[in-house]
């Protein structure tokens, strides 16, 4: 008994399935995310499951051995144990998101844009901005959407449905918007805070964050730019006509 | 207990289109390359009153119902969307037929499986 406390880590059959349930839904969450044509939604929802059911195992062993060495009563056992590390498991994941999505986005669009005067329009303003000219690149989706991250690299993510639906001056406005948001830096910070309130019990702690006070300096940064908030205007009314 | 929400057959409506839909697939059907949203657009305009983001709703929600298909194509005007047809009219009319048959008959079980007999027999006799 004394060993095995101090062992901590001994592989009963129960942790055993736990942990190949666990790396079983990390799995499917992953094939799901590689296979289907999924809402941005469900898909931001899979990467979180995703990286929950790949960390649980690792937090659940490292746990039990914590538990072993400290000899506390939480060594090998199941329910406690799962208590214990379920919760650190979130948070981890949590934190893991917020640098493991924009890179899941910049490495799944692998489209750059090749509009050649939105290109310019980009380039212009990021220099005028004195910011470094963020990546541009294409998202699949018929949907007019446009969002922006500045982690490690800054870039703008820009739907095709955006080419289609709105003007080239509305689309001038949501770029300009988006880049008042790397100007800001904070985009990926704002991003993953509208993130976690959807998917994650950290929603709490994501309430430091006022969002919107960004968006509605990004907006008047975007009208003081164009003279005028009509397109910007006209451009979310569109965006929001679409629907999801 | 059955209860049947919607059921429509009227002359305008295919079953599982909206008039719009139906509009738009129209159009589709008339084959050729494909059309852009603004084209689809820009035809339909003529005949009625719609608007440019009605239209990429409804050409997204029949690739989306997959009876639509699409490619991304690139101009010096940078990227857009070119909308086809999957099937023709008559594919797309006989899988409507054997949806809403298929629908009935998991609805209404064997009374719809004798309804179509006699009907059919009654048919032929004539």
């Amino acid at each position: 008994m004394t060993i095995a406390c101090f062992a901590g880590l001994v592989i009963d059959p129960d942790k055993l399935l736990l942990i190949i349930s666990s790396f079983s839904f990390a799995i499917a969450a992953l094939l799901a995310l590689r296979k289907f044509i999924l809402p941005t939604k469900l898909k931001v929802g899979l990467i979180y499951g995703h990286l929950v059911f790949l960390f649980f195992p690792f937090v659940l062993l490292t746990t039990d051995v914590t538990c072993g060495v400290a000899c506390m009563p939480c060594a090998n056992n199941v329910p406690s144990l799962v208590a214990l590390a379920l919760p650190v498991t979130v948070a981890i994941s949590t934190l893991a998101g917020l640098f493991v999505i924009p890179a899941f986005y910049t490495l799944s669009s692998r489209r750059e844009l090749h509009n050649r005067p939105v290109i310019n329009f980009v380039k212009e303003y990021s220099r005028k901005m004195g910011i470094q000219m963020p990546k541009l690149y294409l998202i699949d989706k018929a949907k007019p959407l446009a969002f922006s991250f500045r982690s490690l690299k800054s870039a703008i993510f820009i739907s095709i449905g955006m080419f289609e639906v709105l003007n080239r001056k509305e689309i001038e406005a949501v770029i300009l918007h988006e880049l008042a948001h790397i100007k800001q830096r904070s985009s990926m910070l704002n991003f993953s805070a509208s993130l976690m309130k959807i998917f994650s019990p950290l929603s709490l702690v994501a309430k430091f964050h006022d969002s919107g006070k960004e968006e509605a300096e990004a907006d008047s940064f975007a009208s003081r730019m164009q003279k005028t908030g009509t397109y910007l205007r006209s451009a979310k009314k569109k965006i929001e006509a679409f629907g999801d | 207990m059955v209860v049947v929400t919607r059921l429509r057959f009227g002359k305008r409506n295919l079953g599982l289109l909206s008039p719009l839909e139906e509009d738009v697939l129209k159009i589709l059907w008339r084959g050729g390359g494909g059309y852009k949203v603004r084209e689809v657009h820009s035809i339909l305009r003529k005949r009625r009153k719609v608007a440019l983001t009605s239209i990429a709703v409804i050409l997204d929600r029949l690739y989306q119902k997959k009876i639509a298909a699409r490619k991304i194509k690139t101009a010096r005007g940078g990227e857009y969307y070119i909308y086809f047809c999957r099937s023709d009219r008559r594919n797309f009319q006989e899988s409507v037929i054997e949806k809403t048959v298929d629908k009935l008959i998991d609805s209404f079980g064997d009374i719809a499986v004798t309804y179509f007999n006699e009907r059919f027999s009654k048919r032929r006799k004539q």
